[in-house]
């Protein structure tokens, strides 16, 4: 089995972000984190989806401890069995992400979802990093 | 330190917007091994399931398709790595995999291909026979 000759349009617009990325992002590391993930503030609670194909859920140990997520987990190799590999990109091991939230959760009601390989994450906002409007006494 | 990631995530965010496009194509990272009877191909397709993959086989070309689910948007977006797009990769077969016995599985976001090799060439045991 062998690769394709890679038609060379396809691939410009990866190739285009990857030159950016060294001219606009100097200090980016060269290797990302792993799993990569989407982070997005809904005002009232943070989701985050992270992609993390073939992980089994009873394997994904998440945590939150103060304003600090943790996504942790172990991806497996494709066979346990001794096999000659002729490709092999996908990532494979113990994988640790520690994600900065914006504000305090209350992880008393973080819910979390695997579906398709992607794991998504709900996060409320904690009670006392919510906006409280204060009345002026007289 | 949290304000230089920070500052380095959203240079990231804005280099992303700049390239904005409809649809952006994931080349899957892929695993593929070979046993003595058969070669193994194994994607990462997270988002993915069974029902939205698409596999095409035109004559020894194997193409692997799908969309990746357009992501929720509404709300602040903090980080954002995971690009949404069209899946898109392909393979050519070698003339010894048997073609019409190729098998697709997809589990967890992980799509996995059996290609049994045809019989002529899979290893036979010669037995020597007692004088």
């Amino acid at each position: 089995m062998r690769l394709t000759v890679w038609d060379p349009f396809r691939e410009l617009d990866a190739f285009n972000k990857t030159v950016n990325s060294l001219f606009f992002n100097p200090l980016r590391r060269t290797r990302p984190a792993y799993p990569p993930v989407e982070m997005l503030d809904k005002g009232d609670a943070l989701v985050i989806t992270a992609e993390v194909p073939g992980v089994n859920k009873e394997e994904v140990e998440l945590t939150v401890l103060g304003e600090t997520l943790t996504i942790a987990g172990e991806k497996k190799l494709p066979t346990e069995e001794e096999v000659t590999y002729i490709r092999h990109e996908r990532p494979n091991g113990q994988f640790r992400r520690l994600i900065d939230l914006p504000y305090s959760v209350d992880p008393g009601k973080v819910i979390a979802s695997y579906k398709d390989g992607i794991l998504t994450i709900t996060l409320p906002k904690a009670e006392e990093a919510k906006p409280r409007k204060i009345t002026v006494g007289e | 330190m949290t304000a230089e990631v920070n500052e380095e995530k959203k240079e990231e965010i804005e280099t992303i917007e700049d390239v904005k496009q409809d649809l952006r194509q994931i080349v899957p990272p892929v695993d593929i091994y070979e046993t003595t009877d058969e070669v193994v191909l194994i994607a990462d397709v997270p988002g993915l399931n069974k029902d939205s993959v698409e596999l095409n086989i035109d004559k020894d070309e194997l193409t692997i398709k799908g969309t990746f689910p357009k992501p929720d948007s509404e709300g602040e977006k903090l980080i954002s790595e995971c690009p949404y797009g069209e899946y898109f990769r392909t393979f050519v077969l070698a003339d010894t995999i048997s073609k019409d016995k190729i098998s697709a599985q997809m589990e967890n976001g992980v799509l996995t291909l059996t290609l049994p090799k045809q019989e002529r060439v899979k290893p036979k045991k010669i037995e020597i026979k007692p004088e």
